[in-house]
């Protein structure tokens, strides 16, 4: 093999190679790649979608059959109905865990579906962008199929949209319920004190029930991230000597040029960024569940002097 | 060694230096490991840089090692990244079986690294630079084999388009740094550049909304670009080389798997050298439980000289074939500290003679995260 030949024929190899790859069938290629990230979008985007409906639905029974109660209760309190007015407030007390519940439930699904839509609009406007470019080098005309498919997918851009800002609204970060501004006030009886504290203590289990749920999700993380961290010490442990390095052929660098990055690509969040949120909001949860047990202890004081 | 240690910290502190004013540095990862190894030696195989002779075809060593490695974060934003990995060690051997005499070798081993991503609407962008340093005291005869010390850098860029095409070039520069007693490892010296371009498909799962599962599958081609400046007699040796292949990376909950099958067409000035060579490499990871890991990782290469009768070896690919298996059992400990047990067997050999070495052993290592 003459090399000086070589020299010449192989760069320019690899050159048709690439610019091969990167011409009408690799653009044609990435359309069919970018429509297939879109439809893995659209399906995460589903099922977000119909968990915040049945989350929805669920807070919203509870949440009409709360106001029927509380109209009630009103009504039995100005006829002076003592014994309505009791059988009402025990019910509400039951109701409102299962209502604090769903509606914590509620913000979850919802965080999720923003995540899904957020994910499903990405990809639909890298799509768009394609389309666009692949029209810019077409001849005027000559490619109606390419007016037809970049319309569906504006518009299906704009249903997402709506969709989303319609039943979500403005993006806002997973928050804990707001704290019940509840106090004891002068003219309050024993009983009302009672269902006050039991409202608290039906907070507090929402709150706890909230703590473990973002505790097995922190878990979740922290093993994948264990996981990862124990691949990567038994990788740099037989490439950090050089162990693996046997005299065959030369590989130049750790890694291919093009080296692992798709986590990035997909544009997973890090799992350190994750852990970190989940554990700060795991960490208000059981703060604000100290603040609601000493609330409740205060609260029990002043019933015991109460007649 | 001590010009090398300076730049390396100096390319550390450098990055450090800016985002460490900014109170952006984050130490994402840090352990430190401590190990000790009993392996194994057999074979009569030959390399150039090893000058040293010893006509036994066996020995044994016990190994004391301790590394650090770590990843500092200077930048995390949602759509880019920056981190520097830096890592360094210590390896101890004490030798028996040799019928001169018995070798200590102690190995020095460290690099950092710099990766920035940064993910664009149409794509994503990468960009590495990496300082690797090596340096081995008292290296041993054959058929005990451990490789050279050097300085390598290396840095590349490379860009994937709408997660489906990507292109990347990479430089390396390779100095094996001979000292006056050792000239041969100058023959060593390279400078490469890689061109790779590929196409790939990725599927992630719709199980779940916060699941983070996924497959890639991947074929690539190259082009290599290597110059062995003090090879060749009045021209220097220079290789053309391409490849093409493809991989397969999935992660799921309980399991990871990374393939990789690549062909390589190698010519050169020196029709000597010239061959044709196929390499798999695999790795995969098991969760046997909360606490249990397993990881495997192969390799089994082939290589042919194309040049018929080729009876001479060529400084640093003395060897054909290579079948490399190493599997980990890992226990974590608690939350900060994990134990591991490691098997490695290593086959090398020529079709030049059948000349051949194998390396096998089993190691413990106790790693400690002190900030976890």
């Amino acid at each position: 093999m003459n090399c000086a030949r070589w020299s010449a024929t192989v760069p320019a190899m690899v050159l048709a190679m690439a610019l091969g790859a990167a011409g009408a069938p690799a653009g044609l290629g990435a359309q069919v790649n970018q429509a297939q990230i879109v439809e893995d979008w659209e399906g995460r985007f589903e099922v977000a979608r119909d968990n915040y409906r049945a989350a929805y639905q669920e807070w919203e029974y509870y949440e009409s059959r709360w106001d029927q109660l509380m109209d009630e209760f009103g009504r039995a309190q100005a006829a002076d109905d003592e014994g309505r007015t009791t059988d009402i407030l025990a019910q509400l007390q039951e109701l409102s865990a299962e209502r604090d519940r769903a509606e914590g439930t509620l913000r979850i699904r919802k965080d999720e579906w923003h995540d899904a839509s957020e994910g499903l609009i990405s990809a639909i406007e890298a799509r768009i962008e394609l389309l666009v470019q692949q029209m810019e080098r077409s001849p005027v005309g000559s490619n109606p199929d390419l007016l037809g498919v970049y319309n569906l997918y504006n518009r299906r851009l704009e249903e997402v949209e709506s969709e989303t800002a319609m039943e979500l609204g403005p993006r806002r970060e997973l928050e804990l319920p707001p704290m019940p501004d509840m106090q004891v006030q002068p003219d309050d009886t024993r009983r009302e004190i009672e269902f006050k504290i039991r409202s608290l203590e039906n907070r507090i289990a929402v709150l706890e029930d909230l703590a473990n749920e973002l505790g097995g999700n922190i878990e979740k993380l922290e093993n994948r991230q264990r996981w990862e961290r124990t691949r990567d010490d038994f990788n740099a442990g037989v490439r950090g000597f050089d162990n693996v390095v046997v005299p065959v052929a030369p590989r130049p660098g750790a890694a291919t040029a093009a080296g692992d990055t798709t986590a990035v690509d997909l544009a997973l969040e890090p799992l350190e960024t994750r852990i970190t949120r989940l554990t700060g909001l795991r960490d208000s949860a059981l703060e604000r569940i100290e603040q609601l047990r000493e609330k409740v202890e205060d609260f029990q004081r002043e019933a015991e002097r109460r007649p | 060694m001590k010009t090398r240690h300076i730049l390396l910290l100096a390319i550390g502190a450098g990055f450090a230096a800016p985002a460490a004013a900014h109170g952006q540095v984050r130490l994402i990862d840090f352990v430190i490991t401590e190990g000790a190894s009993l392996e194994g030696y057999l074979g009569n195989f030959s390399a150039i840089t090893v000058p040293q002779i010893d006509s036994t075809d066996r020995a044994v060593a016990g190994v004391g090692e301790v590394t650090v490695r770590g990843i500092l974060r200077l930048m995390g934003r949602a759509n880019r990244s920056f981190d520097v990995s830096f890592d360094g060690g210590i390896r101890q051997f004490a030798t028996g079986g040799f019928l001169l005499r018995n070798y200590a070798p102690r190995e020095h081993s460290g690099g950092v690294a710099t990766t920035y991503q940064h993910l664009i609407s149409t794509g994503s962008l990468s960009a590495t630079a990496n300082a690797r340093f090596r340096s081995i005291a008292d290296r041993p005869p054959l058929p005990m084999y451990l490789s050279p010390g050097y300085d390598r850098y290396t840095a590349g860029v490379s860009y994937l388009h709408s997660g489906f095409l990507d292109v990347g070039v990479e430089g390396e520069i390779a100095d094996y740094a001979a000292p006056k007693v050792l000239p041969a490892l100058d023959l060593l010296d390279r400078s490469s550049l890689v061109v790779k371009t590929g196409v790939r498909k990725v599927r992630r799962s719709r199980a779940g909304v916060d699941n983070d599962d996924y497959s890639v599958l991947r074929f690539f081609s190259s082009y290599s670009y290597h110059s062995y400046p003090q090879q060749g007699q009045g021209s220097p040796r220079i290789d053309h080389a391409v490849g093409a292949g493809a991989s397969f990376v999935g992660r799921w909950e309980r399991l990871s798997l990374d393939l990789t099958l690549e062909g390589t067409r190698s010519r050169s000035t020196s029709r000597r050298v010239e061959y044709n060579a196929v390499r798999l490499n695999g790795r995969a990871d098991w969760i046997l439980g909360g606490s249990t890991q397993v990881g495997l990782l192969g390799t089994l290469a082939r290589k042919r000289f194309t040049e018929p009768g080729q009876d001479a070896l060529v400084p640093g690919e003395e060897a054909d074939n290579a079948s490399v298996l190493y599997a980990e059992l890992t226990r974590h400990l608690g939350d900060r500290v994990s134990g591991a047990f490691r098997f490695g067997w290593q086959k090398v050999e020529t079709n030049i003679s059948g000349a051949y070495y194998t390396r096998f052993g089993g190691s413990f290592f106790l790693r400690v995260r002190p900030w976890n």
